[in-house]
């Protein structure tokens, strides 16, 4: 594995960018809250690292290891220097939930689980080959093709023998960065980053809900995720479906952490991470649409005055996605299956409505096929928990965006021009992966406020009516 | 009355928690030996695999002769583009292919991701050379400078007259 040690500097430089940024948009106040937040800054560096190779790959500009560490560097300087500008004084406490014994026993077989599962793919992974149709027939051709060529002016980004073409660059340009960096093509590297992504997945997740979430709630949830098989082997394919699930986990995890706590840096993550899954698959603005829809759902009921911030983070998804949606208009790519104008056209919709009920009732079947585990019930019994702690804006939010999303599905496989029982074979079960793995994702964000209120009787750590822990507040204040 | 009622929701919260915890670690219990049987059976079959067949296993995985692309990569050049000539022939030629793909879907598909950076085209007319699977470039009728053959086997590399 001589490769291994170029592509472990390259995951490395890429947890830097992630570092610089969170310090750049006021998530890192002092070393300790780099520490404690630290977790989220791998996925921000893979995020900003894929969305920048993607946009460059469209004007020519291929990015290797030289950008990236240049990158990086002018990165941590600056979260260096503010970092140093920054006074104890001045540095808010991290919110840190209680430590209790008897929680982190529930969460430690979890987690052993968890790093086990890890672990273990991390070794299946690395000798895995590419098998899967789509795995080498689409992305690993386009990864190839940005590694050999440089940028997407090639026709293996514009011919239609390169078919499809739409789908955007994100995880090929994040591919052929390796690619550029071990000097080959090289099938394991694509796997290398697939189990890393993971790896920053549990990191990300875990660091973001920690602060909110009892950490017996947490664990048990990441393990459940881990561990399902339709995961495992969907990320062992090689294939964008679980990166845009993990992409929009974390995205949609974030905007709901936001609106419990107010902070704009948990905004500002969602924001790249939502960002991140608008150009890793099509449908990745489905679910970015829904988490907006849904954000504007809850909040207009519970909070209408940070409806304005929502506008401000839609605003800056879409700023991230336009390159890409500008590029695919002026070269003229075609959709392949399906025409934008489908969406809006009435008669067309009318002649493909039989197809809804038989789409629907696949989709909803494949939602509960034994591979997730029971992911999905975990979600519905989270939304039951919240609703018990009076958190309906939560509930309202995640139903919401559950709702969205498998219309939206079934809108897609409604309008696709190819036979139902062909596409639904073909892409079914891959589509609901977002579906699934983001619900079970918000189970233990939902479970938490209700277990939450139940801690607060027991040891009253918590005021109830600010939500806020003892050990919360302002240093000195 | 008052008391007795936070009581009631207080256990309702823990009871649902409860079970979203017991939720979560028997989902794993029941799923983990799946996902650990499937990463176990990827290194006991690829562990021991040299990387030149794992970057030929797309096609094995099809049933593709995989060696016949090797001959095609030999005669390609960097941007050089080429036409993938496959007649139609029975599914059944290539029984591991996914529901809706015919044989030269599959070919022309395994060709322009193996043969890189040679490009494909749709068309023999945008092409600088034209390479056959299981036939002969003659039946295209087109005039060609050179053609290579595969040994014995109907596999050719034909260059297009300039």
């Amino acid at each position: 594995m001589s490769q291994a040690a170029p592509l472990v500097v390259l995951n490395l430089l890429y947890l830097t960018i992630g570092i610089g940024l969170l310090s750049l948009v006021g998530a890192t106040g002092s070393w300790r809250t780099l520490l404690v937040r630290g977790g989220i800054a791998y996925m921000v560096g893979v995020a900003v690292a894929g969305i920048l190779a993607a946009h460059l790959a469209l004007i020519g500009v291929a990015v290797d290891l030289r950008v990236v560490a240049l990158v990086a560097g002018i990165l941590l300087a600056v979260a260096t220097l503010r970092l140093r500008l920054a006074t104890p004084s001045g540095a808010r406490r991290e919110a840190r939930l209680p430590f209790r014994t008897e929680a982190w026993l529930v969460a430690a077989a979890a987690v052993l689980g968890s790093v086990a599962v890890l672990a273990q793919a991390s070794r299946a992974f690395a000798v895995r080959p590419l098998i899967e149709w789509d795995a080498w027939a689409i992305w690993a051709t386009k990864s190839r093709g940005l590694f050999e060529f440089g940028g997407a002016s090639t026709p293996v980004f514009n011919d239609p023998a390169y078919a499809p073409l739409q789908h955007p660059l994100l995880l090929p340009a994040l591919e052929a960065i390796g690619f550029r960096t071990i000097g080959a093509f090289e099938a394991t590297a694509i796997e290398a980053q697939m189990i890393a992504i993971a790896l920053g997945f549990a990191a990300a997740f875990s660091s973001l809900l920690s602060r909110r979430v009892p950490v017996e709630v947490l664990a048990p949830s990441l393990f459940a995720i881990l561990a399902a098989p339709l995961v495992i082997v969907q990320l062992s394919s090689s294939l964008a479906d679980v990166p845009l699930a993990f992409f929009v986990a974390l995205g949609i995890t974030g905007l709901g952490l936001w609106m419990l706590t107010g902070e704009r840096w948990i905004l500002a993550c969602a924001v790249l991470f939502l960002g991140a899954a608008t150009l890793t698959k099509p449908e990745g603005a489905l679910f970015v649409f829904a988490g907006m829809v849904a954000t504007l759902a809850s909040l207009a009921v519970s909070a209408r005055r940070r409806l304005r911030e929502v506008a401000v983070a839609a605003g800056a998804v879409i700023a991230i996605v336009l390159p890409w949606w500008i590029y695919v208009r002026a070269a003229g790519l075609a959709t392949a299956g399906y025409q934008l104008g489908d969406f809006i056209d009435p008669a067309y919709a009318r002649s493909q409505l039989e197809r809804a009920a038989p789409a629907a009732e696949e989709l909803a079947r494949l939602v509960m096929n034994d591979g997730w585990g029971y992911l999905p019930a975990l979600t519905g019994v989270g939304i039951v928990a919240a609703i018990l702690a009076a958190r309906l804006d939560l509930a309202i939010f995640v139903l919401s965006w559950l709702g969205v999303s498998f219309l939206g599905l079934v809108l897609a496989f409604v309008v696709y021009r190819q036979p139902l029982e062909l596409i639904l074979t073909w892409a079914g079960l891959r589509s609901v992966t977002t579906l699934v793995l983001t619900g079970g994702a918000l189970a233990p964000l939902l479970a938490g406020e209700a277990w939450r209120l139940v801690l607060a009787k027991v040891d009253r750590p918590v005021d109830v009516s600010t939500h806020r822990y003892a050990d919360s507040a302002p240093a000195g204040g | 009355m008052r008391k007795f009622r936070f009581a009631v929701i207080d256990l309702a919260r823990a009871l649902a928690v409860a079970v979203v915890v017991a939720l979560a670690f028997a989902s794993s219990q029941k799923t983990l030996p799946r996902s650990w049987g499937f990463m176990a059976a990827q290194l006991e079959l690829y562990g021991n695999v040299s990387a030149d067949v794992r970057d030929r296993t797309p096609g094995y995985a099809i049933g593709l002769p995989v060696e016949y692309f090797d001959f095609y990569r030999e005669h390609l050049r960097r941007g050089e583009r080429y036409y993938l000539y496959v007649p139609a022939a029975p599914d059944a030629l290539v029984e591991s292919l996914p529901p809706g793909v015919d044989l030269p879907d599959a070919v022309r598909l395994f060709g322009r991701f193996y043969l890189l950076p040679a490009i494909q085209v749709n068309e023999p007319e945008r092409a600088d050379i034209i390479l056959t699977f299981r036939s002969d470039p003659r039946d295209l009728g087109i005039a060609y400078d050179r053609i290579e053959q595969a040994g014995g086997a109907s596999y050719f590399v034909a260059w297009i007259a300039r």
